[in-house]
């Protein structure tokens, strides 16, 4: 996993892990991808900034291997994966987003 | 000079003029082409071969005698004779073109209703019967694509089932059936819908604009279409009114429940107006730039591409639908969620049900004849 950690290099040779550890909420993407603009719309629309990693087609494929088990968009909260836009979706239905939110300290505006 | 070329004045001059009251009357119809005062059947038997005798022979002067020394007042001449039979064939030719025009239509009349027949056949059996009398199925005119009409027909089959649930569960909750068989048919309700979502996903990928414009659905449920569908936000409002009495609780998460929703509805549907600039910028690029760096092939796989995303959006949409419902039997009670069921039920059959009453609905005319009080 670190080894291509660090084959990957993303915003300045940054690894995904260092972009979590560093942003409560991470969202993986491709590069102009619908589903991750109607995840980070949401996301603002809760009152959160999303840190949205996008990757080119090269990278995608290792990307998706490391992180994103079930396909892109997908989104981390707190280190944590959460999963696609129906994951966020539901989560968001039932009520939880908002406490999952707090708990990885991220900034409401 | 040949007769045929000599005008009304010369014949008159030489003396034919002021001869029988039948050449009389020809003369008066080759002067005016519009002339109407033919009355004479002799002369015309019909009024096709009159045109047509007009139209042909008005350029060649009056018809009169052959030959001046042979005219008798009351005998007409060969020339008249001859004048007569030309008319009658000219009449009977276009009676028979006329009859074979008129073969012609009726074979086309015929046609088109066989054709129609054929259509509506096609349409029907795959497109349920039930409610969509007098209501057009909006033109799935195109070939024959076998999942789309897999799933009308699947569609329709759903729809029939659904009426027989709602029955079921009118009939349990008048009936005061207990918590269980209540419970099991509200499962039973769950899991129809989610059927439902089920088909339009697999047919969404035979033709995701049939699913994404709700091409399947009676018109005035298409009034109400949001990306393939019913509006989940809607779905509450149908809800809501028939759960009461409802704990302080249950109403908390209820209201929460639409917040979230409304919020989420929205966040998809700005994605959905992204997707449509994207596509309008892939495709409206300018004719007159002739660097064409992209060919039209090219661009269009562009297009394509942005496309696929909206199988994505009418399958996340479908999510929100069955997303809310499955919330909403979370918070609510079996007996709750039983009257939920029904008045979603109940409201989508009254929401078809329009559509064919208002296409057969009675038109006011408009009674102005002119009446002046």
């Amino acid at each position: 996993m670190k080894k291509m950690a660090a084959a990957l290099s993303l915003d300045g040779g940054e690894s995904p892990e260092m972009m979590m550890a560093e942003n409560p909420v991470v969202v993986f993407s491709r590069r102009s991808c619908c589903m991750c603009q109607v995840m980070t719309i949401l996301l603002s629309m809760v009152g959160v900034r999303a840190k949205v990693v996008e990757w080119e087609e090269e990278e995608a494929a290792t990307g998706e291997v490391m992180v994103a088990e079930e396909g892109m968009p997908v989104v981390f909260i707190g280190g944590e994966r959460i999963g696609g836009l129906e994951r966020l979706m539901g989560m968001h239905l039932s009520g939880r987003l908002v406490s999952r939110l707090k708990a990885a300290g991220a900034s409401f505006h | 000079m040949n007769i045929e070329s000599m005008g009304m004045v010369e014949m008159r001059r030489m003396g034919m003029y002021d001869g029988s009251h039948q050449i009389g009357i020809w003369a008066d119809c080759f002067k005016a082409e519009s002339s109407q005062n033919t009355s004479s059947s002799a002369v015309l038997e019909e009024q096709d071969g009159r045109i047509e005798n007009l139209s042909e022979d008005a350029h060649q002067g009056i018809v009169g005698p052959s030959k001046p020394y042979e005219q008798e007042a009351s005998k007409p001449s060969d020339k008249l004779i001859r004048r007569l039979a030309q008319n009658r064939e000219a009449a009977r030719k276009s009676r028979l073109r006329k009859k074979a025009y008129i073969q012609q239509l009726e074979l086309s009349r015929i046609k088109l209703a066989q054709l129609e027949q054929e259509v509506d056949k096609v349409r029907n059996q795959g497109v349920y019967i039930g409610e969509h009398v007098g209501n057009s199925t909006a033109g799935y005119s195109g070939s024959v694509n076998s999942g789309i009409a897999a799933f009308e027909l699947e569609y329709g089959h759903w729809i029939e089932e659904l009426s027989r649930q709602i029955c079921e569960l009118r009939a349990a909750l008048q009936g005061s059936a207990s918590e269980i068989e209540l419970g099991i048919l509200v499962e039973n309700g769950m899991r129809h819908y989610e059927n439902l979502f089920r088909m339009k996903s697999i047919a969404a990928k035979s033709d995701v604009f049939y699913i994404v414009s709700g091409l399947w659905k009676a018109s005035a449920e298409r009034f109400f279409l949001w990306i393939g569908g019913f509006r989940p936000s809607a779905l509450l409002k149908v809800l809501s009114p028939q759960l009461n009495p409802l704990t302080e609780q249950q109403r908390m998460a209820v209201c929460n429940l639409q917040l979230s929703l409304q919020q989420a509805e929205d966040a998809l549907s700005h994605g959905l107006e992204r997707l449509q600039q994207a596509l309008f910028e892939t495709l409206a690029v300018d004719p007159l730039n002739s660097s064409g760096r992209t060919s039209y092939m090219g661009l269009m796989e562009q297009a394509m591409l942005k496309l696929e995303a909206l199988a994505s959006f009418v399958d996340e949409a479908d999510n929100l639908r069955l997303g809310t419902l499955q919330r909403m039997y979370q918070i609510l009670t079996i007996r709750q969620a039983a009257r939920g069921l029904l008045a979603l039920g109940d409201y989508l059959r009254r929401l078809r049900a329009l559509s064919p009453l208002w296409a057969a609905r009675p038109r006011q005319l408009s009674q102005d004849h002119g009446n002046i009080i």
